[in-house]
């Protein structure tokens, strides 16, 4: 009698706890955003998007994740869609939301792409980059340039430099008169994003657009050559320009470094442009904007990264898009939102054809450039992010590489070339 | 009489059974269900969604002849092996000061024992700060009048795993304390008045009679020791992101990264397999030591 009613209570109060019941209505005009534009200024300019997007009737879901890289948000994207609870539109890079079609979970925007003539908008790249089998999987909405040289003008004039660098010899030349006036040359953070930035754009500079794709290609001929090593040597040369605090500094603090001027330079991508702007400095006064330096002045290239939304279906295989969806992927590359957005962002527009004037002097050189970039077919993407058919393990290799070897004090050129064969080989 | 009340009926231990089934469920589901997947995936082709097409110990072969794993291997080697070796070596040390009867030994005891309720994330934060160049121990002692004194452990390849080392003892020296301090506490006063009626001196007394008499902690203390080494993960991410460029490399951190991050689920949950192997080849020698010398206490 005992042992039954104990036995009874047990299993009440296990199955208690076990009724719990949750519902979930979907409406078709609103669509869940996952996003990681958690910061200040990403906030901002993102929610333009938002606004816009209510102003046309439709209804705005937010779901932020935290963290500035999108790592965190990637991690939940991936959780989500696998569990068939994926949120209507997230920000994966085009080529994961190419990865993602092939497995099923893309909704299908061909008609929208039609209607808005995506086509004629967007430049070369981006088109080849959203576009698998001719179907948009992603929507790209703004471009970063990621191989800028940020100055500021007060050390530079104090040690003596008329302009920014052009070729690494003035740059090599610029940084020891910087080091004589007792100034850092080169804020950096010792992360193996940002050691990666670096080596990216080192490697556009050097040896071009073509030896750019072919190393993002993990190219084994690309990457055993004479062209790689000169970056790596160059690599270790700028190395010795960074001060012994930079292992683990956040991209934002060597920003702040140049903009209070401690240090004289930066290679960072334009979303440092927001850290100068709200450090109180004026673009093309206060800090100096110019491309990455190459071998000779003026070289090609412009290496940019994409933002862009891809829009998820629930169940594999059922591609179609809601009206939500569709609405927001329109109103994506409408000139007004990506011209509200950009101009908190710090980016340029995904779409040709705006005014350059409504942008500052490093907006406007970013935005010829990438006319004249997209004309002579030098545009290259992100290698890590933007590289449309190789894993993310190809260009996790090779930025863990050019992070070692920039970190170490002792790794020669020959010994990082080799190291970058062997783990792109692992992953292939 | 008293027999018959000793025995318990089966059905008497239904309702035990039931309310302990749930946790024994998950348990088997979530761990030990999951363990066996992990090991079906690192035999497949899996590389960003499980794939199970059967590629044999290809990716163990690759694991293995991959430098950064082979360094992350190296790294935790040496971290267990120091964090270990030390940090039973402090517990130690610490309990024996600690049982000397101090006035104030509670005082003590809390202070030492205060940082293992901090997080790894709080311990890797705060040791980041310290080991910084620029604005830690370095530039303290430079401000103290030695311009020349350079710490920077957690900015050089070659001495990074060291300054993982110091955060983590710091923070579980206390624990390590508290165990052999319980330990010591139980040794039988007797014998020890015995010895030094003899004429042994105190340090004599601890290594000849004390410490080897509490060897059974050393094992407990290690086994958890060991656990916590093969876990490292969050004090790394936090205090170094596995840097400087990747020279902090952990099998936990590189399984992550590989699984989660660089879409090689197969290579990822090899790793993972190497690691329960590890930890298996290091508890199970040492269950084995310990189980029969519990019944001869009984």
């Amino acid at each position: 009698m005992n042992t039954l009613k104990n036995s009874l209570l047990s299993a009440a109060m296990i199955l208690f706890p076990a009724m719990i019941v949750s519902s979930a209505i979907a409406q078709d005009m609103s669509v869940e955003v996952l996003h990681f534009n958690t910061s200040g200024s990403e906030a901002k300019s993102f929610y333009k998007y938002k606004s816009a997007f209510e102003a046309a009737g439709g209804k705005w879901i937010d779901s932020p994740v935290a963290g500035g890289g999108g790592d965190a948000h990637d991690t939940t994207l991936r959780a989500r869609v696998l569990a068939g609870d994926a949120p209507g539109a997230a920000l994966p890079k085009c080529p994961e939301a190419g990865r993602w079609y092939k497995e099923g979970y893309i909704a299908d925007l061909d008609d929208v792409a039609v209607k808005e003539h995506w086509d004629d908008k967007l430049p070369d790249l981006l088109k080849n980059i959203a576009k698998v089998d001719g179907h948009y999987v992603c929507v790209p909405y703004d471009i970063h340039r990621i191989d800028w040289l940020w100055g500021n003008a007060a050390v530079l004039k104090a040690a003596g430099i008329e302009k920014m660098p052009e070729t690494w010899a003035d740059f090599d030349n610029d940084a020891k008169k910087i080091a004589a006036a007792g100034k850092i040359v080169l804020a950096h953070g010792g992360q193996e994003w940002q050691d990666g930035t670096i080596f990216q754009d080192v490697a556009l500079s050097i040896g071009g657009p073509d030896y750019l794709r072919k190393l993002a290609a993990g190219d084994a001929a690309a990457i055993d050559s004479k062209t790689t090593r000169e970056v790596f040597d160059r690599m270790r040369i700028l190395s010795t320009y960074v001060d012994r605090g930079s292992p683990g500094r956040e991209w934002n603090l060597a920003s702040a470094m140049v903009a209070k001027g401690d240090a004289a330079f930066q290679i960072m991508g334009d979303w440092a442009k927001g850290e100068f702007l709200q450090a109180g400095a004026k673009m093309g006064t206060d800090v100096l904007c110019a491309p990455v330096p190459g071998n000779v002045p003026n070289r090609p290239g412009f290496v940019m990264v994409s933002n862009a939304m891809g829009f998820f279906v629930k169940e594999k295989g059922n591609n179609k898009a809601s009206d939500g969806q569709k609405l927001l992927a329109a109103t994506l590359l409408k000139p007004d939102a990506e011209i509200a957005y950009t101009q908190i962002k710090g980016s340029v527009p995904s779409i040709m054809g705006v005014s350059p004037d409504l942008y500052d002097s490093c907006g406007q050189r970013s935005m010829a450039d990438v006319q004249a970039n997209n004309k002579a077919g030098t545009l290259v993407g992100d290698i890590y992010t933007m590289t449309m058919g190789s894993s993310p393990a190809v260009d996790a290799a090779i930025r863990q590489v050019a992070s070692q070897h920039f970190q170490s004090k002792s790794m020669t050129s020959d010994e990082a070339v080799k190291a970058m064969l062997d783990a792109v080989q692992l992953v292939q | 009489m008293s027999a018959r009340s000793q025995v318990t009926r089966w059905y008497q231990s239904i309702p035990a059974f039931i309310a302990v089934s749930p946790s024994l469920i998950a348990v088997g589901i979530f761990v030990y269900a999951f363990i066996i997947w992990t090991i079906l995936i690192s035999f497949s082709a899996s590389k960003m969604v499980p794939d199970f097409t059967w590629v044999g110990f290809l990716n163990y072969w690759k694991l293995w002849q991959f430098g950064p794993w082979r360094l992350a291997v190296g790294n935790f080697v040496i971290f267990s092996v120091l964090y270990v070796g030390i940090g039973l070596a402090l517990g130690l040390f610490l309990a024996i000061l600690i049982d000397q009867r101090i006035r104030v030994e509670s005082l003590f005891r809390t202070i030492f024992l205060y940082p293992i309720a901090l997080s790894f994330v709080v311990t890797g934060v705060v040791w980041r700060w310290i080991m910084n160049p620029t604005i830690g121990f370095e530039k303290f002692v430079r401000d103290l009048g030695f311009p020349n004194f350079e710490f920077a452990w957690i900015s050089d390849e070659r001495f990074v795993v060291y300054a993982l080392v110091a955060a983590a003892l710091w923070q579980v020296s206390g624990f390590v304390m508290v165990l052999f301090l319980s330990a010591l506490r139980g040794v039988d006063a007797e014998i020890i008045k015995a010895a030094s009626l003899d004429g042994a001196r105190p340090w004599r007394i601890y290594a000849s009679i004390v410490i080897p008499s509490i060897w059974p902690v050393f094992l407990s203390a290690g086994a958890i020791l060991i656990g916590m080494a093969l876990k490292t993960f969050d004090l790394v991410i936090v205090m170094t992101q596995r840097g400087p460029g990747g020279s902090s490399e952990f099998p936990a951190t590189f399984m992550y990264d590989m699984a989660f991050r660089r879409n090689q689920l197969g290579i990822g949950s090899a790793s993972a397999v190497m690691i329960l192997a590890a930890a298996l080849i290091i508890v199970l020698p040492a269950l084995l030591i310990g189980a029969p010398n519990r019944d001869r206490n009984k």
